[in-house]
């Protein structure tokens, strides 16, 4: 019965807390709460290995790390994500003789406030949606969970240099995709 | 100087995730200080990083929580791993 209670004591104390880490990293709040929850399992599983160097939530954190990293490997390895079939997108962008097709422009915009407008999150929801899906992954990965590339190109299969490319074509597109919808007009 | 801006953007870009050599670094510069195009494009995937780390940010400092739902689902999955080890 107390190790029950024990149990309940870890999700409750840090149930919240491992949500809100697993949200910022995939965005997806069925996702995240079953990360959670595959944390608390591993972690209540292990525990004798938990030796108190580090606090408890240091511990399940890095857990939580490791099943996130792990569910994406998964993921794009079943569905067999291929970054071949996602079309080059620079020859949109660029002309032969490598000259901006559509000219970027300077955006003066804060960035905090538009993250506070929820027009804006919504817009660049939208954005990324378009993303073929390994660029998006990658993209998030780095940019959004922060991981560095060393972990990103394990977790999504891809070598440096392709994760070069997979940045720098996601960046492209967000950037043209974020301007025409929001940082002022299609005009060039 | 508008030509080779595709080879300058791919390095602005690469700045984000890895060193740049010294003669890249260089490459970037000098095109950087004749070619407004790209120093737009530079300024807006800065822009754009910023508004990745505040929101990473704000996500991890907001107030969002497990759903009752969810708490209650996993409750019982730790509950069953207790039950089942005594």
């Amino acid at each position: 019965m107390t190790e029950v209670m024990n149990a309940d004591a870890w999700l409750n104390e840090h149930g919240d807390y491992l949500y809100r880490f697993a949200l910022s990293k995939v965005h997806d709040d069925e996702l995240a709460a079953d990360m959670v929850q595959e944390a608390l399992l591993a972690g209540w599983r292990g525990k004798s290995r938990f030796k108190g160097d580090s606090t408890l939530r240091t511990w399940l954190v890095s857990i939580l790390k490791h099943k996130i990293i792990d569910h994406i490997r998964k993921d794009i390895r079943q569905r067999k994500i291929s970054d071949a079939l996602e079309n080059d997108p620079s020859s949109q962008f660029f002309s032969e003789s490598g000259e901006w097709q559509t000219n970027p422009r300077t955006w003066h915009d804060n960035p905090e406030q538009c993250c506070d407008d929820l027009k804006f999150r919504l817009v660049l929801k939208e954005c990324l949606s378009r993303l073929p899906e390994k660029q998006r992954r990658v993209f998030e990965l780095r940019e959004l969970a922060d991981e560095d590339t060393e972990t990103v190109c394990k977790a999504c299969d891809v070598t440096s240099t392709n994760l070069h490319v997979l940045m720098y074509r996601a960046r492209l597109s967000l950037q043209a995709c974020l301007q025409k919808h929001w940082f002022g007009g299609a005009s060039t | 100087m508008k030509k080779g801006c595709d080879k300058i953007s791919h390095l602005v870009s690469d700045a984000f995730d890895r060193k740049l050599s010294w003669i890249e670094r260089i490459e970037v510069k000098i095109h950087l200080s004749m070619c407004s195009l790209c120093r737009s494009y530079a300024n807006n995937i800065g822009v754009m990083h910023d508004i990745f780390s505040y929101i990473r940010h704000s996500d991890e400092s907001g107030s969002t929580r497990l759903s009752q739902a969810a708490k209650h689902k996993i409750k019982q999955i730790l509950k069953e791993e207790c039950d089942d080890k005594s």
